[in-house]
């Protein structure tokens, strides 16, 4: 019994000294704010994107979403409501550069091919790869096809 | 006899588990392979997909003459019936001098062939390393040095016309010095020192690394264990790379790229001290990389510190009590501190960017372990882990004059209480659980931080074992578990998908096994989950809805889909001196609904699926095993097709 109060009155010290405390965040801005992924990126290098980021405004009912990775050459789809749901709640950070892939407009249609992008998670670069867009504006510019080819054998953003 | 002493005392105090796995001493040494021939062979077919991998070694003894012939062959053909060979015939032969027993002078030659076919075509690269090698032994430290030609040959590859090739020829060089796994002869030490270079056309490449570990006493009973690394890289190398789309292949050089790392670790292992024993250790690390013709924002240099501390009771007592207290911190750098303007223009914005991912961070975590033993072979446990991860982005720039900062600062913490109930003894024994995880994300920036929010987890779990005699074996698993989640802003989460996500689930695995016969058992397991999603209306997310209609339902869960998934798996298992043979049939359904329209619609997309399976297993001797694993899954009720999984694996040594 007194081994185990000396060994827990050290951690009870510390645990008081506010190491586990959180930091208090800022004040959030009157938004959503929920675009882990940075989705807004890619439509606000056509159209104006305000903060109020609903990744169902985002995409075209229609949305196809497709990937093919290197290692286990998987192609597959899912359905659209719930892949919007599992992508809302990654936690990751994705850098997207749209101004490197090859842009092709052709109508009211515009393909976005090899885009580059880097994904962030706490900060450190845990993968990045290449994607394809086509964005088409019905009224407004919508996501209609997104492929994803990760680079290695990273998973894709598709797979849970 | 004072060093075997010494050695013992590590041998007790290297086996704390708080300390990291560079420090264990003694390593770990895998015992001389002394026989001829060891065979290795893995196949695999699954639905479309083949995979062979067989691996030869062959040691013939021959006098004076050691030799070793590696023959490694692999095949993969993917579902788009691309097909990738890879051979290996990787050998040496060294003999050894009655009249120089300190030089060992020898030959050693590495060719590699990769074919890429596909259906336009075949891509090959074949390379040779080949040249003599000499190891001497430098008063009980082993040092091999190694030098000769490389050669590559490449064909018909992407923006070639079928049937062009290329050829080069180049040289390498290597060495190493000491050994990882054996002691230096003359102070408790690992040591090993190794380097190698290669040039061949334009790609060329030198690495130096280096390692050593070791430990001391101090004082009576103390253990301290000092461990160090170092590396360095710089070149490029040739391969053969696969296409984005995976439908062709093409020769491709590795980035120019510079690598270094540096490892320090120290640990300390102590006597009992206050009626309990404490460990302690501390690492840094430093890694740097650059790529110097690269545009892909992958420099980056980090530094980490890791200090750490453990304490335990004696585990025979009582009452028991194990805990660790460990701090991390990081530093990542994306331009190695390069002084930038604070104003953004045309020529700088983009390294301003890059410099926005520049970060620190900070975790400590800490777990404690409270074991209180009772009557009847029974014990109760409490666990308590905490883990926070704080990362800050420090830097950034100001844009037409607006600030620009990186907003992904943030702070989480996850702490889990779990209680456990053990009991072990004579014919039952089991286990009784609860476990609560609290998680908590905050983002400190205002523009994510409304996305700030805590989940709740609940776990409830049995788990029963009951053997009776030998022959019949019973046993049980339930495990309930419920998710919550809550936004700290709630009132910026009033829209149907942006309100807290909510799970649960409720499963059970029954298994069981009756001896019929001394060679005839009968095996069964039956596994049910239940499982659904969906998200919390709670009162404070629903402002906007009681605005509109002060009736409108509150706190309530909306289940957007359930699921349920249950299988059933009977076989028999039949044991007959050297063969295992199980038969079996294993049957799958799930049945899933997702909320449209105001209905649960059934989406039985997956339909179910019975997959009647054969394992063998035959011991052909001693050291030759031959296992295999074959079965069919067919699919009811959708229009997808079955298909076969066949592993066969045979590994032995003659």
């Amino acid at each position: 019994m007194r081994a185990v109060l000396f060994c827990f009155l050290p951690f009870l010290f510390l645990s008081g000294c506010g190491i586990f405390d959180l930091k208090v965040a800022e004040p959030p801005v009157n938004v959503y704010g929920d675009d882990p992924l940075n989705l807004g990126n890619i439509l606000s290098f056509n159209t104006e994107i305000d903060d109020n980021v609903d990744y169902a405004e985002l995409f075209t009912k229609d949305v196809v979403f497709e990937y093919s990775s290197a290692m286990t050459q998987i192609q597959g789809r899912d359905e659209v409501l719930k892949m919007l749901e599992y992508l809302r709640l990654q936690a990751s950070s994705v850098d997207w550069q749209m101004d490197k892939g090859d842009r092709k407009p052709e109508g009211n249609l515009l393909i976005y091919e090899n885009v580059p992008y880097f994904v962030y998670f706490e900060g450190e670069m845990i993968c990045s790869g290449n994607a394809d867009f086509h964005i088409v504006k019905n009224l407004e510019w919508r996501i209609k096809y997104w492929k994803d080819v990760p680079d290695d054998a990273h998973t894709p953003f598709f797979i849970p | 006899m004072k060093f075997i002493w010494i050695v013992l005392v590590f041998v007790l105090s290297s086996r704390a588990g708080h300390l990291p796995q560079e420090l264990v001493w003694p390593r770990q040494t895998a015992p001389e392979d002394t026989c001829r021939l060891r065979v290795n062979s893995e196949q695999s077919l699954f639905d479309k997909t083949f995979t062979s991998t067989d691996n030869l070694v062959y040691r013939p003894v021959s006098g004076p003459y050691e030799i070793e012939q590696g023959l490694w062959y692999e095949l993969r053909r993917d579902r788009l019936r691309n097909h990738r060979h890879y051979v290996n015939a990787s050998g040496e032969v060294y003999r050894s001098l009655s009249s120089l027993p300190w030089i060992k002078p020898g030959f050693d030659w590495i060719p590699v062939t990769q074919v890429y076919k596909w259906n336009k075509g075949v891509n090959t690269l074949m390379t040779l390393d080949a040249g003599p090698s000499v190891i001497f032994d430098l008063k009980g430290i082993p040092l091999n040095v190694r030098a000769g030609l490389s050669g590559r040959r490449i064909d018909s590859l992407a923006s070639w016309r079928n049937g062009d090739h290329r050829s080069s020829v180049g040289a390498y060089g290597s060495f190493r010095l000491g050994a990882f796994n054996s002691v230096l002869p003359f102070a408790p030490l690992y040591f090993q020192l190794e380097g190698v270079g290669r040039s061949i056309e334009n790609s060329a490449m030198a690495s130096i690394s280096g390692s050593a570990l070791s430990a001391f006493t101090i004082g009576p009973q103390d253990s301290v264990f000092v461990y160090g690394d170092a590396s360095l890289f710089n070149g490029k190398e040739g391969y053969l790379e696969e296409s984005a789309d995976s439908r062709s292949s093409y020769f491709s050089r590795t980035p120019w790229r510079i690598e270094q790392n540096l490892n320090f670790t120290a640990g300390f292992k102590g006597r009992k001290r206050l009626l309990f024993y404490p460990s302690l250790y501390y690492s840094w690390e430093k890694k740097q990389r650059v790529f110097p013709t690269d545009d892909r924002k992958r420099d980056e240099k980090t530094a980490r510190h890791t200090l750490s501390a453990s304490a335990s009771t004696d585990t025979a007592a009582n009452l028991s009590y194990r805990g660790t207290l460990s701090f991390d911190w990081r530093e990542h750098d994306k331009l190695f501190k390069r002084v930038l303007p604070e104003k953004a223009n045309e020529s700088n914005v983009d390294s301003l960017k890059l410099n926005l991912w520049d970060h620190v961070g900070f975790s400590p975590r800490t777990n404690h372990r409270l074991q209180l033993r009772l009557p009847y072979s029974a014990s109760l446990i409490y666990d308590l882990t905490l883990y926070r991860v704080l990362t800050e982005y420090p830097n950034f720039f100001i844009d037409e004059g607006k600030k620009v900062t990186n907003i992904d600062d943030n702070d989480r913490l996850t702490k889990t209480h779990r209680v456990t109930l053990a009991y072990g003894g004579g014919q039952v024994s089991g286990e009784l659980f609860g476990e609560m995880t609290e998680y908590t994300l905050v983002y400190l920036r205002r523009a994510k931080s409304s996305s700030n929010r805590t989940d709740q987890e609940q776990k409830v779990g049995l788990a029963l074992e009951w053997t009776p005699n030998e022959k019949v074996y019973l046993s049980e698993s339930v495990l309930a578990e419920a998710k919550k989640g809550e936004f700290h802003f709630s009132d910026l989460h009033q829209e149907s998908v942006e309100r807290p996500p909510y799970s649960r689930a409720l499963s059970s695995d029954l298994t069981g096994a009756l001896l019929l016969l001394p060679e005839l058992q009968i095996k069964g397991s039956w596994s049910i989950k239940y499982s659904d999603y969906g998200f919390w209306y709670g009162r404070d997310y629903m402002d906007a809805a009681l605005a509109q209609d002060s009736t409108s339902r509150v706190d309530y869960y909306a289940i957007t889909s359930k699921s349920i998934y249950y299988t059933v798996d009977l076989g028999i298992l039949f044991q007959h001196k050297a063969l295992s043979a199980e038969v079996g049939n294993a049957f799958t359904d799930t049945y899933d609904r997702f909320f449209q329209s105001g209905n649960y619609i059934v989406t039985n997309d997956k339909g179910y699926t019975t997959k009647p399976y054969c394992d063998l297993n035959y011991i052909i001797s001693e050291n030759l095993n031959i296992s295999s694993h074959v079965s069919y899954t067919f699919v009811v009720g959708r229009s997808a097709s079955g298909y076969w999984d066949f592993r066969m694996q045979v590994e032995g040594q003659l």
